[in-house]
């Protein structure tokens, strides 16, 4: 059965609103897991989780380092592993995905602008995924044979 | 049980928190602040038989 989420309508600083597509997952590591309603990205190539998170639940931070870079700037990252938990709204609809590539971004910086991106990388070849922003319905359905040609 | 704080997060202005980190627990805000870390940790302390739901709550108009 079909994962099915919603876009999350946000009101910004000058007033105005926009709908970000929040998904729901558990972030596990070796020390604990967070259930976060993580952002879907199919412009990011790999999800990215903020240093801070990574610590708190046990993620290696020991990795490859290297920089990832949006419009206008980079940021310094490390090469990880993570698990996640496409949670649905019955558990038994529930899928795992273990051993994902991530990157943590290692900056620690305050800007506001920290959140778990959900990348291409690992979460697309595991799900064919459908946005329908008219419907408000985000449609995550699981690919059992993961074809890489 | 998150899902339904999921559901409930979604229709919810959480403006007021802008720039935050929030647990949420129960249709609840439980907590809120800067450092996340600080949240999950004390959350935890406060309620340990119970999950959050974790998130930041962003105003900002962005492009990644």
């Amino acid at each position: 059965m079909p994962l099915t989420y919603k876009f999350k309508k946000e009101k910004l600083e000058d007033g105005s609103y926009v709908s970000r597509p929040r998904i729901l997952i558990t972030l596990k590591g070796s020390k604990a897991s967070i259930d976060i309603p993580a952002l879907i990205d199919c412009g990011a190539d790999t999800s990215v989780i903020p240093n801070k998170i990574a610590k708190a639940i046990g993620l290696s931070t020991q990795g490859e380092k290297t920089k990832i870079y949006t419009y206008l700037e980079s940021t310094d990252v490390v090469r990880s592993k993570a698990s996640f938990i496409f949670i649905g709204r019955a558990m038994r609809e529930s899928v795992t995905l273990d051993n994902i590539p991530v990157l943590i971004d290692t900056s620690d910086r305050d800007d506001g602008e920290q959140e778990i991106i959900l990348g291409v990388d690992g979460i697309f070849d595991n799900f064919d995924i459908t946005f329908k922003k008219s419907k408000n319905k985000i449609i995550f359905k699981r690919v059992l044979k993961v074809d890489y040609r | 049980m998150t899902y339904s704080d999921y559901e409930w997060y979604l229709e919810q202005d959480l403006s007021e928190y802008a720039g935050k980190w929030v647990a949420i627990i129960d249709k609840h805000v439980v907590r809120s602040g800067k450092d996340v870390s600080m949240i999950i940790e004390e959350t935890k302390k406060t309620y340990p038989n119970k999950k959050p739901l974790i998130t930041k709550v962003k105003n900002r108009l962005s492009i990644l």
